[in-house]
């Protein structure tokens, strides 16, 4: 993750995603330039990323929000209007084109657009050079990916737009894009879990799904775990003994415990390559909880 | 005044789930759906993206045209009998899509043709809110064909699938087949001709012109079967509206998810005009609150010292969740209006998964209190 020019967060709803997001940028904005990044609220709601931070909704240009670290939020118009810049030659028909309210609408409208400007609009943050160097703005771009099928929309989108659009400057934006995305030099993808038999079983789906629209899969984080004092065996021996008074305090804990154990270690059988972040369970909430997050991850990371 | 949960289940024909990803709505569509049945009625439950493990448990699988019955070895083991009946249906946007082009399509030409467009065949992955709009028009349908007494929905986790419900056309502005007609050539006036120029114009360059083509093709026929599609939004709204119709909203403890509860029972549904019977509860551990604590329960339990105090660390650490729990239940309760009813489902041990959780999910559903 350190190395990771471009980290994309992902994961089901419920597991903790924004928590991680915000502790993880944290950390990293501690050594080096950070770009938060995330794709949004819904309209006229607020971010819940952007509220970790005391703010409704981040801006569409990269603001700094705490020291080290910057944060914006991912729009399609912004990407849009770039793109359009960018590939037509200048004169009369770029004037026209960025005046066309019928332009404008078509691209608000059409099947894919918006995902294609989401993803303009991230590939120009990676493009962004520090000033007066040709270093990279940022070190790290951490991307808050929202919910799976929005996830893999995006990390999907050069596969499934290549099939169809074979030249012209989309196509060259695509495989530019991929060749940032795709590539585990510049960029993994990491999916967060919760140590539960179902939000597992949806990782593992989701890490698959991953791989098919071919973006690395940097490793699984595994959010909220439980641990014991005791071994698996005397928690069993417990849970046994329990079973004759079951209407005893502490003995849903003591299942949650077990099934904690259980998920991580079929992740770890399942998934033996991926790299498994495991982020305790804290009685804390909001920023203090996104502070007790941040200091596990920088023991893991550094 | 709104009818308590149980009574719902008898009494309508379409129940919408709604509430937060991870909430368990798709278990609690599952097993309300479970609990009508065992009721005698014919059910439906119409799901979008049930856990792997789940729908290998109710018997069914992905791209099927139509619902699948439970076959008999479950009816059994769930309790399902006489004229009770629970179907099951993993949505699939391009099947309901393409069962709506055969339907609509004008010829068999216009048919083929828009089958076969290149991106015709990807419409489903690139059209944000074809989720949606293919799991309200395949409840209509079903709705129409009259086979069910009771069809349950269980919707996607985005707030977009409640505007979607009010207002199909607001969602996507994609869906709204007049939008697109705009771009079409053949049906422009004179005067849209000259931006209509400008934007194809742009759309070569960007993206060479047999994509462009292509896409524009498949915008003049998908934008004519939209149209005809669009003359039943106006059933569709009346039948959300429809008193027939209750809205559940599914939540757990966690804070974001009571979050979009509330959202979506005090903002969306409202605003909407769309009928909220209530709310439920799920994953509570407020059950457990008459729980003895390990030290002193009869008779006392033989462990080493060691696990007692393992037991009693999680002991406290369980009864702080519990409290928390039942603020959060306050807090709720105290927004309830009109007869809303709060029902609490207790957290199932191992998730519900297998028949005989869903069972016992379904019988907690039968004897709610509320």
């Amino acid at each position: 993750m350190l190395k990771d020019r471009i980290i994309l967060i992902t994961g089901k709803g419920g597991v903790g995603r924004t928590v991680i997001c915000a502790a993880l940028s944290k950390v990293l904005s501690e050594k080096a330039d950070v770009l938060l990044c995330d794709m949004g609220a819904p309209e006229g709601g607020h971010s819940p990323l952007a509220r970790i931070f005391g703010r409704d909704n981040f801006t569409a240009g990269p603001q700094k929000i705490a020291p080290g670290l910057l944060a914006c939020h991912l729009t399609p118009a912004v990407g849009h209007e770039a793109f359009l810049r960018k590939s037509i030659p200048g004169g009369a028909l770029l004037g026209a084109a960025l005046k066309s309210s019928a332009l404008q609408t078509f691209m608000q409208t059409a099947p894919s657009f918006a995902e294609m400007g989401w993803f303009y609009h991230l590939l120009m943050l990676i493009k962004e050079r520090a000033p007066g160097s040709n270093e990279p703005r940022y070190r790290h771009i951490i991307v808050d990916l929202p919910a799976t099928g929005h996830a893999l929309a995006l990390t999907g989108l050069p596969t499934l737009l290549k099939r169809m659009i074979k030249r012209g400057p989309v196509a060259s934006a695509l495989l530019e894009g991929e060749s940032y995305l795709n590539s585990d030099y510049f960029c993994h993808s990491y999916v967060v879990t919760l140590p539960e038999e179902l939000p597992v079983s949806e990782s593992l789906e989701l890490v698959g799904g991953l791989k098919a629209t071919n973006v690395p899969v940097g490793g699984i984080i595994m959010n909220r775990l439980v641990e014991s004092t005791l071994s698996a065996k005397e928690l069993a021996a417990l849970d046994e003994k329990l079973a004759k008074t079951p209407e005893i305090l502490g003995r849903y804990e003591l299942t949650r415990l077990r099934q904690s154990g259980r998920s991580r270690a079929r992740l770890t059988a399942e998934c033996p390559e991926l790299p498994l972040i495991i982020i305790h369970d804290f009685a804390t909430d909001g920023p203090l909880l996104v502070n007790d997050v941040a200091d596990e991850l920088r023991e893991v990371l550094l | 005044m709104t009818a308590p949960l149980k009574h719902i289940l008898k009494q309508q024909r379409i129940i919408v789930c709604c509430g937060a990803g991870g909430a368990g709505k798709t278990s609690v569509s599952a097993s309300m759906a479970l609990a009508a049945a065992r009721a005698g009625r014919r059910t439906l439950v119409v799901t979008i993206d049930p856990a792997r493990r789940l729908a290998e448990t109710l018997g069914v699988a992905r791209s099927l045209e139509e619902p699948l019955p439970l076959d008999a070895a479950r009816r059994k083991i769930v309790g399902i009998s006489g004229s009770g009946e629970l179907h099951v249906w993993l949505l699939d946007p391009q099947i309901v899509s393409d069962r709506v082009v055969r339907r609509l399509a004008k010829n068999p030409e216009e048919r083929e043709r828009l089958l076969n467009n290149p991106m015709y065949r990807n419409v489903s992955a690139m059209v944000a809110g074809m989720q949606e709009y293919t799991a309200v028009q395949a409840m209509y349908e079903f709705t129409e064909s009259g086979r069910y007494d009771l069809i349950i929905l269980d919707t996607p986790p985005s707030r977009n699938a409640l505007n979607f419900l009010s207002a199909p056309r607001r969602i996507s502005r994609f869906l709204d087949g007049r939008m697109l007609r705009f771009f079409v050539p053949d049906e422009a006036s004179l005067l849209r001709r000259a931006s209509l120029k400008m934007v194809h114009a742009v759309l070569d360059v960007a993206f060479g012109t047999e994509a462009r083509q292509d896409l524009l093709a498949f915008l003049d026929l998908f934008s004519h079967i939209l149209d005809r599609l669009g003359s039943n939004a106006k059933e569709i709204q009346k039948l959300f509206r429809d008193k027939s119709t209750s809205f559940v909203v599914v939540t757990t403890p966690a804070q974001e998810a009571l979050d979009e509860a509330n959202y979506f029972g005090n903002k969306s549904l409202s605003e909407l005009e769309l009928p909220l019977s209530g709310y439920i509860f799920n994953r509570s551990l407020l059950e457990h609150r008459t729980y003895s604590w390990p030290s002193e329960v009869h008779p006392p339990l033989k462990l080493a010292p060691r696990a007692m105090d393992e037991l009693e660390y999680l002991a406290a650490r369980e009864e702080s969740q519990i409290e928390w729990q039942e603020e959060q239940y306050k807090k709720l309760a105290s927004t309830l209006k009109n007869g809303e009813f709060l029902v609490t489902l207790p957290v199932i041990n191992g998730g519900v998964n297998d028949l005989e959780s869903l069972r016992q999910m379904a019988q907690l559903i039968e004897g709610s209190a509320v």
